[in-house]
């Protein structure tokens, strides 16, 4: 699974600009890095289909939280508590 | 071979239209019940169909078969202990992979099932495309488009179900998970071999997975058992999971889910053409200002309002005819029974109990309408977003707010509506804060009390009692989540669902389901309640030589002088009123509910009550705003409203004010009336509704107590 590894390697490694949800910009596409959360807040957010490196916009929101991000064609209301553990990149 | 009988579980992620294709294949023919145990609801409904029984579960809407929520956890029970013959997985085909998601976790499981590929009329809109045929081979089980609005596809479905159910082999489809993750499952798999691995059907590989993705329910279950090798299972599991993080740096189950993703694009790549992504959906467009940091709370604060206007102004017509047909129905009964306690008991107890239940019916039903209309259209979910910043600083949920509001009108509809929250915790929260939002029973008991003790400032009085029980719900939300309650709450990822029409027919089903169970109530627990309270309030029975004075005497020299014209029509009248009303007190002191009002005294006398207003406030149990016309009886004065001119004078005369105000205060907080709590019992099971009962009575003893204890220093 050498592919697998590969894939994996971009979102593991911490790159300068990385971000919390929290400082997402309204219209602009990012990235899901990871969830920092135990396995059972990860399988969940897996099940809903935010999976790590996964592609994201935040099209509407509120200062502070929460905010509407769209991914894939769904759409998900992400709670003030949420998004300081949701660890984004721009894409 | 072909079975008369088939059973079909409906299975599906929240929003794919899973209701409607329920309520699709079973019409009106549905039951609606709680799994047992837990407040998830059950809903199935049986058909024939072609000379077949066919019984039809709708599972909870769910993500994913791991055990980390109620709903889950039912709907994975019920597969995998129930059998069903059938598994219909319904599929929003504009949302292809996610949804697939559940399917895969199904189809590992191995049950014969059918993929409903529901609003394929959005998706072809969409431009996507999906070859079936290829699909359907890959997948191992048939693919059936439907259109669940318009009904399209019903007929198609259910013969897929049949001709699955008859067939006698079933494909297993075996997910990849990628080396690293099969490499510990070879590891595992062996080391389950010869426990009785638990749960029964529960394949060794799948199993396996669960311990990986550390789903709780299934170590629980390995370790509940008490195994001899199970400390060697949890070694072995932890072990893995740690070698996988080390060589991975990534979680097992972020892995599995990867590998399980990684599946369905494999699939979907060969059978799949993804629609070009240009078009912004409609759905975003109008939840930027549906949402909109400024205009978001003002468009909220107006649906509520006109919902409350909805539910409260049109539901007073049918409850003012409800109410003339009970009141006609007294009087003739009151006609026709000769026999007077039987009378009594029947106009006075009953009618008076359950009828004044029965009254709130065309509310419940019209908010459960109205609800039902903002949760298909989508807006619900809305809502919720609007207001959690606002909720979130009393620890709870956006959606929250909905109930709460709905209290002020009536708890019972109240309570109802909770159910919006699908966590257990943030449920249970809500319900028990709901009664300090003062509901509008209430109402006329401030109005008297206020009115009489503090004319001049009635309003304000009143509106600090209301600000009071918002503080308080605030308050106790808090210490709820610190104690009863404690941890986290729950992290607030919620799908937006698109923007949709409601069908009529689901909103019709919704709304005669709710009044019919409350009507269903108002029938059983609701009678016996007034049953017993009606003999509390007449047993036993005062003798004529028991009163203190000789009342029947009294009225028959009123008689005699209004007969031998001493006295004029109008005199005569006052005056065997008063005696009556005096009597009627003295019957309800020698009562059973008298006496406990007059053993319970001493009890309340720390907060400044006589017996008197003990029984009002235990006649309030039956519905608050009984209590006025209590302390009416208790101070003699028939038929007494709220601006009773005799009652208030004699309040004015008995108690101070601040035994008045203090007197409303326990009324605000200790719990709602007897429907209410039936409701609540139902809701959420005896012991809460216990917690319910103590804790607020406890609470607004404590807070009388306070109250009439300083206050009393001043005065």
């Amino acid at each position: 699974m050498f592919r697998l590894k590969k894939r994996l390697k971009n979102i593991i490694e911490n790159r300068p600009g990385d971000m919390t949800l929290y400082d997402a910009i309204p219209g602009k596409r990012y990235r899901i890095l990871r969830v920092e959360g135990g396995c059972r807040l990860n399988s969940r957010l897996c099940s809903m289909g935010l999976m790590p490196g996964e592609l994201f916009t935040v099209y509407a929101y509120s200062r502070g939280g929460p905010v509407c991000i769209s991914v894939k064609g769904s759409r998900f209301a992400v709670g003030r508590g949420m998004m300081g553990r949701v660890i984004i990149r721009e894409a | 071979m072909k079975k008369a009988s088939i059973r079909i579980a409906l299975a599906g992620n929240p929003n794919s239209g899973k209701t409607t294709i329920f309520n699709n294949l079973t019409g009106m023919r549905q039951h609606v019940g709680n799994y047992p145990g837990v407040t998830v609801e059950k809903r199935s409904g049986d058909i024939s169909y072609k000379g077949y029984d066919i019984e039809i579960i709708d599972l909870p809407g769910i993500y994913s078969l791991t055990a980390f929520s109620e709903e889950e956890i039912v709907a994975r029970n019920y597969i995998l202990q129930e059998n069903p013959d059938v598994i219909i997985n319904i599929i929003d085909s504009s949302s292809l992979e996610r949804n697939l998601y559940l399917t895969v976790q199904l189809l590992e499981l191995g049950f014969p099932m059918v993929l409903d590929f529901n609003m394929a009329d959005i998706a072809s809109k969409k431009g996507m495309k999906v070859d079936k045929e290829l699909l359907s081979e890959l997948l191992g089980a048939p693919i059936i488009e439907t259109v669940g609005p318009r009904g399209k596809g019903t007929d198609r479905l259910l013969d897929a179900a049949v001709e699955v159910s008859g067939r006698s082999e079933h494909k297993r489809i075996e997910i990849p998970y990628g080396d690293e993750i099969e490499n510990e499952l070879i590891k595992i798999m062996p080391a389950l071999e010869g426990t009785s691995v638990p749960a029964v059907g529960m394949i060794r590989r799948w199993t396996a997975v669960k311990l990986l993705e550390q789903d709780s329910e299934v170590t629980a279950r390995l370790t509940k058992n008490g195994q001899e090798g199970q400390d060697k299972i949890s070694e072995i599991v932890s072990d893995s999971i740690n070698h996988i993080k080390n060589i991975m740096r990534v979680s097992p189950e972020v892995l599995i889910a990867d590998a399980r993703y990684g599946f369905i694009k494999g699939a979907l790549q060969e059978a799949h053409e993804e629609a070009d992504d240009a078009s912004t959906d409609i759905t975003e467009k109008v939840d930027t200002i549906l949402t909109n940091r400024f205009l978001g709370i003002p468009i909220f604060a107006l649906i509520i309002y006109l919902m409350f206007q909805f539910v409260f102004t049109l539901g007073r017509y049918p409850m003012q005819w409800i109410e003339l047909g009970f009141g006609k129905l007294s009087v003739f009964l009151n006609g026709v029974i000769a026999h007077d306690l039987l009378r009594s008991l029947i106009v006075d107890g009953i009618i008076g109990g359950v009828g004044g239940v029965i009254v709130f019916t065309p509310n419940i039903a019209l908010l459960f309408f109205a609800i039902a209309l903002l949760e298909d259209s989508g807006y619900m979910a809305r809502a919720a977003f609007v207001m959690d910043r606002v909720m979130h600083r009393i620890g709870l949920h956006g959606k929250s707010f909905i109930p709460l509001i709905i209290g002020f009108g009536c708890t019972v509809p109240a309570y109802m509506g909770s159910r919006i929250l699908e966590n257990k915790k943030d449920r249970l929260i809500t319900m028990h804060i709901n009664t300090f939002c003062s509901c509008g029973a209430r109402l006329p008991v401030y109005i008297l009390i206020a009115g009489t003790f503090f004319p001049a400032y009635a309003g304000n009085v009143i509106f600090s009692i209301y600000l009071i029980g918002i503080i308080f719900a605030i308050i106790m939300a808090k210490v709820l989540r610190a104690t009863r309650f404690r941890g986290e709450l729950e992290p607030f990822v919620m799908e937006l669902p698109p923007y949709r029409v409601p069908t009529m027919k689901g909103i019709l089903i919704h709304t005669w389901e709710r009044a019919w169970m409350y009507v269903k109530k108002a029938g059983t627990i609701i009678l016996a309640i007034s049953i017993i309270m009606w003999f509390l309030f007449t047993f036993p029975i005062i003798g004529d030589q028991e009163y203190s004075q000789d009342y029947q005497s009294q009225l028959e020299a009123l008689q005699q002088s209004f007969e031998s014209k001493e006295i004029t029509e109008g005199q005569y009248q006052d005056q065997a009123a008063a005696i009556e009303a005096e009597m009627a007190a003295e019957k309800l002191e020698f009562s059973a509910a008298g006496r406990m009002g007059k053993f319970m005294e001493p009890v309340f006398k720390p907060l400044g009550f006589d017996w008197k207003l003990v029984v009002a406030s235990i006649s309030g149990v039956a519905a608050k705003e009984v209590i006025v016309s209590s302390l009416g009886t208790l101070f003699s004065i028939g038929g007494a409203d709220e601006s009773s001119e005799g009652l208030q004078d004699r309040l004015k005369g008995n108690y101070h004010p601040l035994v008045g105000y203090n007197f409303m205060l326990f009324t605000l907080l200790y719990f709602p009336c007897m429907a209410s709590m039936a409701v609540f019992r139902r809701e959420a099971g005896t012991k809460e509704m216990l917690f319910q009962m103590g804790y607020t009575l406890a609470l607004a003893w404590t807070v009388a107590l306070i109250v009439y204890q300083i206050g009393r220093l001043f005065i």
